[in-house]
């Protein structure tokens, strides 16, 4: 090469790195942003600043800015807020999946940010795996310390380690459970005295370990027996020692997904067998499901769903309910939010929180189970409650006991929005918070957290009842004056205004401190709302989003790990799918089930 | 000559009677001299949240003392015993936003990685540098105490784990406190069940297999959850080395807390605090970390007069005084229970000594003024005997920023653990 065109080469490229002009076609950028981004985002004079075309040079890689530029626009693309509304062609769903495609192609992922750390039992499944698994009942909830949430939920893998404290304690209910199945009526079948113990014990270590064991697991397993034996020739007691080493080995309390030895990226058989039941059952897989890894068919998709549906009406949905959906609406927290004594007395009802807490179990559970649509969260014609509640929230009179699914009157009440569960986790014990509200509903059904307030700025009274006579609303628009709240709060703050009508513990309300309620409220698009009705018109408008939103959540509940931006265009494919099949459930489901982020160990991996 | 040891038994028998009965008095009196001088202990107790600065610090009593503040009053009684310091920092805490990015880091001294729960990261903490160096002389190489669960939100993208947890035995990987007291007390009694167990040895071999046979098919990220498996099976086998040797004790059931979380919260941390003194008493552990709530805790504390309303609320105090109010008599309670502490370990003989006078006993926080997350200048009170290091009742002014990991140091140092620096300090406060 000539000292020249060498020297002409480095100009286009300082020209290419400092984002000058070229002269000359640009290189072409991925087909579906060619079509829908170029005109705007390119060159020297792109919009925002945003310029696509620099950011997908060929052979450069892209710097930090450059990728958080991306990320932002891929959030762009799935909350539907580019291409702007009044764009001659708006892309449609598909579209829209290529386009998130292409942007996330272009975003480099860590090499493992796609697989799931192991996951150890989360407590509740720790409880029910040994209940369907050895017949015993254990107080788990007594026993061991509280789980963390980890991205919103308590049984992913990343925080959940194994300390010495928990170790003792799991050793301590492996010794109290071999006993108790050894001394139940009739014996657990590995204690039977008619079979052989080498016979009894592989199959119950298959279901244990949720995999077949090695030739090693077990013989180790006969040569503890046989040991004790010879310390202490009761055939019982033998067998407990080796039991108690299967209840506190790591195959059993954690699940472990290796993938298949010859193609690591996929699951084995038993891991997708694993992966299922405890989405849906939150315990290990049953025979039926065991069986059908065994013989290999589970990995047909179609076999697979059919164990899912199986499984669903097994629970009722109710399972899902109690343990997806309750951290994924924070309804869980009800049980344990406090209202102030003094101002709500009724929160001395012991019953009261549980009764909120089931209204919104019963409420997710139904759409499971009679397979309804998931926008039945947005808004429903009807609620459960039983009798006590029903004259809590002066709905008409109930008969008889426990709960019962009640039309209601108007559309104020319906849908999750209006469930005194997720009302008073969103409260501060002596008033109701405009605020968390309107974070609640961007984050949990939107999917859309705004980022943390800055520190050292100031909270508002933690009581709605101020010598200054101020509301909620007067105080957070002062705030709001404030340039840098601004951006944020006007996102939050009208989606929780329009909940006004709603108090502490989820009554209706006219007044607040004999001023009338104010539920008018300005979305940043400029709609008008005033009230939940609005409120629920203008969440169904974004019914697409919604989608996305349980689409992701169910999937980090499900695999046990964050979303990465390469994950995005199989969840838009995922909700996209659950849309055009009249957002039932059961259609997010199989999607979901269908799609490698679910059946795949690493989805990236090749 | 035949040197008596103490037995177990023993040892419990005088924590249980150590609520009536002056302490092991009858077996003391046999001990040559050198081995009466009881084993030093330390406990470091943590409040959320801060506190109001003008009514905490103290003035000077003109002669190197103090004299209480508002905060400090409860400790008036034992002005002796409890040294004031002030001007002293976490400096790898000054950049994180938020509560979880100053606690996390308070006992480490490390900047903490932000991160929503995977790959976490922090150093280890001063405790457990500690329990690693001395742990195997007690039953337990050290205690985590709590009150509250993890909280279920992140803080400023700062995993729950960062808010919940003082001690850390590994940069990714916290000891996890224990809540429930009735938990705590049958982890202090539990091992010699397992003791008397012939088989626990080859069990615990064959999960420690199980768990080299799972990892060697695993990646990166599992293999460290397996470790950490296996060294809980290690601690365990350790705890019961330590165990061996004493005779088998029992503990007196009257004793016993009821099983699960109290449901007020005076009561909570008054049965962790009568377990923290029956842990010191019977030697099961010397080391013990106390989160008294967690960062960010929204407690009402309706139950103090005129505190109604959340603590958290009321630290972002905006300077306004209707806020202060509660949130210093918030603080003072803290203190009033700090001293209550102290009235228990004070109240229990060992020999010519009492229980605080070997004990090395700290109250902090990891900011000063909670309105502004305040990292500088945090509040820190030090009573008990600190083994003659250093002398009580002072007002100890450092310079403003001087290192928190420099009393941390010198803590290490007075237990008998060398240690060259700590965090980033490389001079002790003393020693």
């Amino acid at each position: 090469m000539c000292l020249r065109r060498k020297l002409l080469l480095l100009i286009a490229l300082l020209a290419a790195s400092a984002g000058i002009a070229q002269e000359g076609p640009r290189p072409a950028l991925p087909p579906s942003l060619e079509r829908h981004c170029a005109e705007c985002h390119s060159g020297a004079e792109a919009e925002q600043g945003f310029d696509l075309a620099a950011l997908f040079l060929p052979d450069t890689s892209l710097d930090e800015r450059g990728r958080q530029q991306l990320e932002t626009a891929m959030v762009r693309i799935r909350s539907r807020t580019m291409p702007p509304h009044d764009v001659d062609v708006l892309p449609t769903a598909t579209e829209r999946i290529e386009l998130a495609a292409a942007v996330s192609a272009r975003i480099p992922v860590d090499r493992d940010a796609r697989i799931a750390t192991i996951r150890r039992l989360s407590r509740t499944e720790y409880r029910r795996t040994l209940s369907d698994l050895c017949g015993v009942a254990v107080p788990v909830h007594e026993l061991l310390p509280e789980d963390a949430r980890t991205y919103g939920f308590d049984n992913l893998g990343d925080a959940a380690g194994v300390t010495p404290m928990l170790f003792e304690s799991y050793l301590a209910i492996a010794t109290t459970v071999a006993a108790s199945m050894r001394t139940a009526s009739p014996p657990h079948p590995v204690f039977a005295t008619a079979i052989p113990f080498r016979d009894a014990l592989p199959p119950f270590l298959l279901r244990a370990f949720r995999r077949p064991p090695t030739a090693d697991e077990l013989r180790e397993r006969l040569e503890l027996h046989a040991a004790a034996l010879l310390r202490d020739p009761i055939d019982g007691s033998a067998r407990e020692v080796a039991i108690r080493s299967v209840l506190a080995s790591p195959s059993f309390l954690f699940r472990a997904e290796s993938g298949e030895p010859a193609a690591r990226e996929r699951l084995t058989a038993f891991e997708l067998a694993t992966r299922l039941s405890y989405l849906l059952t939150s315990s290990m897989p049953d025979d039926a499901l065991l069986a059908a890894a065994e013989s290999g068919e589970l990995t047909d998709p179609a076999v697979l769903r059919a164990h899912a549906v199986r499984l669903v009406a097994a629970t009722n949905g109710r399972v899902l309910a109690d343990t997806f959906a309750a951290q994924w609406l924070r309804f869980v927290d009800v049980l344990t939010a406090s209202a102030d004594f003094r101002r709500y007395p009724q929160i001395w009802s012991h019953t009261l929180r549980p009764a909120l807490y089931e209204e919104a179990a019963q409420l997710f559970a139904e759409i499971v189970r009679e397979d309804g649509s998931i926008l039945w969260l947005l808004d429903c014609d009807h609620t459960f409650v039983d009798a006590a509640l029903a004259k809590h929230y002066g709905l008409p009179e109930v008969q008889g006991e426990g709960f019962v699914r009640t039309a209601l009157p108007d559309r104020r009440r319906g849908g999750i929005l209006s469930t005194g569960a997720m009302l008073m986790v969103s409260s501060y014990p002596l008033r109701t918070s405009p605020v968390l509200r309107g974070k609640w509903i961007l984050d949990q059904l939107l999917d859309a957290a705004p980022p943390p307030p800055p520190a050292a700025v100031a909270a508002l009274p933690a009581d709605d009842q101020q010598p200054d006579g101020l509301s909620v609303r007067e105080r957070l628009e002062r705030h709001r004056a404030d340039r840098s709240c601004a951006s944020c709060h006007a996102q939050i703050d009208p989606l929780g205004f329009a909940l006004e009508n709603f108090d502490v513990l989820g009554r209706w309300r006219d007044e607040v401190h004999g001023k009338p309620v104010d539920a008018r409220a300005t979305l940043p698009d400029g709609t008008e709302i005033d009230g939940p009705i609005a409120l629920k018109d203008a969440l169904l408008a974004r019914k697409s989003e919604f989608a996305r939103a349980f689409a992701h959540r169910l999937l980090v509940f499900a695999i046990g790990r964050p979303m990465t931006t390469a994950d995005e265009p199989e969840l838009l494919r995922i909700a996209a799918a659950c849309e055009d099949g009249e957002f039932r459930f059961s259609a997010l489901l199989s999607a979901m089930l269908a799609s490698p982020l679910f059946t795949m160990r690493d989805p990236g991996g090749t | 000559m035949r040197v008596p040891i103490l037995g177990r038994r023993a040892f419990l028998r005088g924590a249980s009677a150590a609520m009536t009965l002056p302490f092991l008095e009858s077996v003391h009196e046999r001990l040559p001299a050198a081995l009466r001088a009881p084993p030093l202990r330390m406990a470091i107790l943590v409040m959320p949240n801060g506190v109001l600065p003008s009514s905490w610090t103290p003035e000077s009593d003109g002669h190197g003392g103090w004299l209480p503040s508002y905060s400090l009053a409860p400790l008036a009684h034992r002005r002796r015993e409890v040294s004031i310091l002030t001007g002293l920092c976490n400096r790898q805490s000054f950049d994180g936003d938020g509560h979880y990015a100053k606690v996390a880091p308070l006992l480490t001294g490390c900047k903490i990685r932000r991160s929503g729960g995977r790959d976490l990261h922090n150093g280890i903490s001063m405790d457990q540098v500690a329990a690693a160096s001395l742990g195997r002389r007690t039953m337990l190489p050290s205690l985590e105490l709590g009150c509250d669960p993890i909280y279920p939100v992140e803080d400023m993208g700062y995993s729950t784990v960062y808010g919940g947890n003082l001690s850390w035995t590994a940069p990714d990987r916290p000891a996890t406190k224990e809540i429930v007291p009735r938990l705590v007390f049958d982890r202090l009694f539990r091992s010699h069940a397992l003791q008397r167990d012939p088989s626990r040895a080859s069990v615990l071999d064959v999960v420690k297999r199980d768990a080299d046979r799972l990892a060697a098919r695993l990646g990166r990220r599992d293999r460290d959850k397996l470790v950490e498996y296996q060294e809980s099976v290690r601690a365990l086998e350790l705890r019961i080395e330590a165990a061996e040797g004493r005779e088998r004790g029992h503990a007196d059931a009257l004793l016993a807390p009821p099983p699960g979380v109290p449901a007020d919260y005076p009561t909570h941390l008054s049965l962790m605090f009568d377990l923290i003194a029956l842990a010191f008493a019977g030697d099961a552990t010397r080391i013990v970390t106390f989160l008294l709530a967690n960062e960010v805790s929204g407690r009402n504390f309706g139950f103090v007069d005129g505190c109604s309303g959340g603590f958290h609320e009321f630290s972002h105090h905006e300077n306004d005084e209707k806020k202060q109010e509660p949130y210093r008599r918030i603080n003072r309670w803290h203190v009033a229970q700090f001293a209550s502490l102290l009235e228990r370990l004070s109240a229990q003989l060992e020999g010519e000594a009492t229980t605080l006078d070997a004990s090395m006993l700290v109250l902090a926080s990891a900011m000063s003024d909670g309105n502004a997350h305040d990292p500088h200048d945090l509040p820190v009170v030090v009573a008990g005997g600190f083994g003659g290091a250093i002398e009580q009742g002072r007002l100890v002014a450092s310079p403003r920023d001087t290192p928190l990991c420099s009393l941390w140091l010198s803590m290490l140092r007075t237990m008998g653990v060398e240690a060259a620096r700590f965090g980033d300090a490389e001079r002790g406060l003393w020693g």
